[in-house]
């Protein structure tokens, strides 16, 4: 049968590639939802910014106390957030970029001025950030003339001077603190006195400290101070200029607003601690509520954006396990994204995202979806506008990363990564055995059929019909079916021929006998009489040597078994064969014979041997022409004995050859006395397979038209 | 004496024409067509010898029941199966009801009848002459009464049909000589094919083994005939 590729068992592994539809299922399963569960977050991150609106608007006082708008955009001071950590050294290297959002103080700035202002006299670039409940200010001053403190004189006004003012403990009081350094150097704050002619002190102020430090074009200050000490926001900066060294005469102060009035004092826009207690409460885990305000400015933030860390993210293996052996599996399958960034979406610090300012200023509740640099992460911002009196005042924007999201579908393409592998391994075992033991069934039946003929042709009673109760069941036992009618059918043949040579016996004999006795009572038949009778005698005894060798041939198989087998030599029966028998038998004929030296011993019944012989030898005599010498040669090759009869006559036509061998194949054309029932050849086959050999029957081919018999017997059983 | 002879025969030709024949040998012959009334004439009076054919009628084995009828009333009444079954199946049974000769119905039938029929009384007449032994032939531990038709081995009497006791006795008559096939069968007194005589070489040595399991006596020669050998 050879080998094949397309067995039953590679057909059904390639069917049981649609098992591949179980992880695509799964995955469109947890696509499907993770877009449900956005749309779910959205609502979710929605009702929180609407409830947060609502809350904000409930609470009145905070925009009566101006939480988020300020009547004079002029006084506000813009706070940032600063992310690192600031030195008091006066140097601006660690304001990193927020140097570039410093905001510019000059001749619009003007408080105080009792002499000449010009820009150049004095100007300067202001910055303040919070950072763990501190405020970090610098101030980068531009002034043409340094003067210093004069140790001798107690009060802060005579030289150049930084003043800050806030709200004091009540409404509609303030507190002024001056800080003015005897020379660069760490310098700390001072609180005024309420008299404001009074520049000497009250007292020193530690909370408030910094650093001073000269520069070439003035100087700059650094300095810190406490958040608590700012109350409701309210703050104002002012830099106090001393030129003339002589006079030490005070002679600009510009500044954020006026520090001499608790009304004058500027608005410090930054996160709100009261707004950012309000909506902590409302706060949920990974997601950052933060309030912007009617001029795109952060006023408060609560929580983080970010969420669940992601667990099949390739970096940082570490535990050997079969997991994390799959890890890569899941990897390829699922979602990657942070838990934290390392850049921070810009929108995210200043709101520069015009979709998202657009939607702002709309006054309209919105969601949107932003994507994250190197994440499958969005981050899903939901705004709800805050109005009062019918104003926009600002808007509350909930964000979330859709990291847990994410997690929900990564945990949903693990699974379904493992029910795959599961499957397609224990799925694969079983389809892998259900084909081979329905491919063994088959071929079990197959091997059935095909020995259930033998060579002989006789069916054998090997077949047995499967008990199973499937198709195969059926086909085994339609097999079974079929082989036993076919059985019953060759058998009935058999008897047939049995039959009717047992039944055409007793005519025949019954016509032989009426025949003798006839004989007996004719004394003296006339000559014509005489060949009548000896004619019907002929014919009939014709008739019944055909009976004879029908049955013969019929029982030959079983009449080979009760043969008893002698070792005998082949060389020496052979000459016998020839010189007694055949010589004998067909005087008109000459035969030769060719032998080799040694004794050929074998195994098997001389007579049987013989009687294939004469078969061959009578075939060989009807086909050749008295003049041609039929040619016997016994040779010896391999271990086995070969016979050959080789005659000159006409050739085996080639369609016939394999077939000369069967029973009923006759090729003479010859009409003559003998019967001719195709059975000689055949007899001879089958007593030289019995002996477990073979014939073979050729034309020789070489244009002499001769034809050679030859038989192959194996001399060791 | 005439002797009577008893043919059961169902075919009709076959009947007329056998009892012509013997009928014509001086013999008085009753033929009978089937089981029943050859049985019912048996239990009235036994013939002299008993030619039977097996299938008879309707009965597949009518000819053995006979037998075995004859065979009780008496074990030296010869009884001949002349029949059509040539299977060993059929020939070991008959030898085992007793039968003194089986012969398969051919052509040359009418040709040898007679001699056997003959031979046969020949050797019951030998029984009744009792202490005549000197037409035996002695081989080793084979001896054959020629004139009585028996054979022991080893003194164990070994019993054949008549086809097979005369081709032993060719084979015995001339120890160490091939007898080929065509001498087999003119001693026969019979006319079947090589097969056929093989086939009853076969049966002799079976029966020979039967007793004596080593036997090897008779030998075929190059397949062209069979010797004794001692």
């Amino acid at each position: 049968m050879g080998f094949r590729f397309f067995t039953l068992r590679v057909k059904l592994a390639l069917v049981s590639v649609l098992l591949i539809a179980i992880p695509l299922i799964g995955f469109w399963y947890a696509s499907q939802m993770q877009s449900y569960l956005l749309f779910a977050q959205e609502q979710a991150l929605s009702l929180t910014a609407k409830a947060v609106s609502t809350i904000l608007y409930e609470r009145q006082d905070l925009f009566e106390s101006n939480m988020l708008q300020s009547f004079d955009e002029q006084k506000e001071i813009r706070a940032y957030l600063i992310d690192n950590q600031i030195t008091l050294d006066g140097y601006t290297d660690d304001w990193n970029n927020l140097l570039g959002q410093a905001k510019y103080y000059g001749f619009d700035n003007v408080l105080q001025n009792y002499g000449i202002y010009e820009d150049d006299t004095l100007n300067f670039k202001h910055l303040i950030g919070i950072r763990n409940n501190y405020f970090y200010v610098l101030f980068i001053v531009n002034d043409n003339s340094i003067i210093f403190r004069d140790p001798s004189y107690p009060g802060l006004n005579k030289s150049d001077h930084l003043q800050i003012a806030v709200q004091g403990k009540y409404e509609g009081q303030h507190d002024l603190y001056f800080m003015s350094p005897y020379k660069s150097g760490k310098i700390n704050g001072h609180l005024m006195r309420n008299d404001p002619l009074n520049f000497v002190p009250e007292r020193y102020e530690p909370d408030i400290f910094g650093y001073w430090r000269e520069t070439q074009e003035g100087y700059n200050i650094e300095i810190r101070m406490p958040a608590s000490m700012v109350k409701n926001n309210r703050i104002s900066f002012a830099i106090g200029d001393v030129d003339d060294p002589v006079s030490r005469k005070l002679n600009t102060v510009v500044g954020t607003s006026g520090t001499e009035q608790s009304s004058d004092l500027g608005f410090l826009l930054a996160r709100s601690p009261k707004l950012e207690s309000i909506i902590s409460a409302l706060h949920s885990p990974s997601a950052r509520i933060r309030i912007i305000d009617n001029r795109l400015r952060q006023r408060a933030s609560v929580g983080q954006f970010y969420g669940e860390p992601d667990k099949f993210s390739i970096e940082g293996q570490n535990a050997f396990s079969w997991k994390s052996m799959l890890k890569p599996v899941y990897a390829f399958f699922s979602n990657r994204y942070k838990e934290a960034h390392s850049q921070v979406p810009k929108y995210l610090s200043q709101i520069e995202d015009h979709a998202i300012e657009k939607a702002m200023q709309n006054g309209q509740p919105f969601t949107l979806r932003r994507a994250i640099q190197d994440s499958d992460a969005e981050i899903l911002i939901a705004g709800e506008p805050i109005k009062y009196g019918g104003k926009l005042m600002g808007t509350v924007l909930v964000e979330q990363a859709t990291n847990n999201i994410l997690t929900e579908k990564n945990n949903i393409i693990e699974k379904t990564i493992n029910i795959t592998l599961i499957v397609f391994l224990l799925g694969g075992v079983m389809l892998f055995a259900f084909a081979s033991r329905l491919s063994s069934r088959i071929r079990q039946l197959a091997s059935q059929a095909e020995t259930a003929i033998g060579k002989d042709g006789r069916i054998k009673d090997t077949f047995y019909a499967s008990n199973a109760q499937d198709e195969l069941g059926d086909l085994s036992r339609g097999f079974a079916t079929m082989l036993k009618k076919l059985k019953e059918y060759s058998s009935y043949q058999e008897k047939m021929a049995n039959n009717l040579e047992h039944e055409m016996r007793t005519p025949i004999a019954g016509i032989s006998a009426n025949i003798t006795n006839l004989e007996k009572k004719i004394a003296t038949p006339s000559i014509e009489v005489q060949n009548h009778l000896s004619g019907i005698k002929d014919n009939v005894k014709r008739m019944e040597s055909i009976m004879t060798s029908i049955r013969e041939a019929m029982i030959l198989e079983d009449a080979l078994k009760l043969d008893e087998q002698t070792d005998f030599d082949l060389k020496e029966s052979l000459m016998v064969w020839v010189r007694d028998g055949y010589k004998q038998t067909f005087p008109e004929y000459s035969f030769v014979l060719k032998f080799p030296e040694e004794q050929i011993p074998f195994l098997g019944d001389p007579i049987r041997i013989r009687q294939m012989l004469d078969k061959l030898i009578e075939n060989a005599v009807d086909f050749s022409a008295a003049e041609h010498p039929i040619i016997i040669e016994l040779s010896l090759e391999n271990k086995k004995a070969h016979i050959s009869i080789m005659n000159k006559g006409p050739e085996l036509p080639s369609e016939l050859q394999g077939q000369i061998f069967e029973s009923m194949v006759s090729l003479r054309q010859k009409s003559d006395s003998k019967s001719h029932l195709g059975l000689g050849l055949y007899v001879a086959k089958t007593i030289a397979e019995f002996h477990g050999g073979r014939i073979q029957a050729r034309n020789i081919g070489d244009g002499t038209s001769s034809v050679i018999f030859t038989v192959f017997l194996p001399l060791q059983k | 004496m005439v002797r009577h002879i008893a043919i059961v025969e169902d075919d009709t030709e076959l009947r007329k024409n056998y009892s012509e024949a013997l009928r014509r040998e001086g013999y008085a012959v009753s033929a009978y067509k089937n089981q029943p009334e050859a049985q019912a004439a048996f239990a009235q009076k036994l013939p002299d010898m008993a030619i039977l054919d097996i299938m008879l009628e309707d009965e597949r084995d009518g000819g053995f029941t006979l037998c075995s009828f004859l065979r009780a009333k008496s074990n030296k009444l010869p009884i001949i199966f002349l029949t059509a079954l040539n299977s060993d199946i059929d020939r070991v049974s008959a030898m085992r009801l007793g039968a003194t000769d089986y012969l398969f119905k051919d052509t040359t039938t009418l040709d040898y009848l007679p001699v056997r029929v003959s031979s046969l009384f020949r050797y019951l007449d030998a029984f009744s002459k009792p202490g005549e032994k000197e037409s035996s032939l002695v081989c080793g531990p084979l001896t054959v009464d020629e004139a009585r038709m028996e054979v022991t081995w080893e003194n164990k009497v070994i019993r054949f049909t008549l086809t097979e006791f005369w081709i032993l006795h060719a084979l015995i008559k001339r120890p160490g000589n091939l007898k080929t096939h065509d001498q087999l069968m003119q001693a026969a007194k019979t006319y079947v094919t090589e097969n056929a005589i093989a086939a009853n070489v076969r049966r002799i040595r079976e029966k020979f083994k039967e007793i004596d399991p080593g036997f090897n006596c008779i030998q075929s020669e190059y397949g062209m005939g069979y010797r004794w050998v001692k």
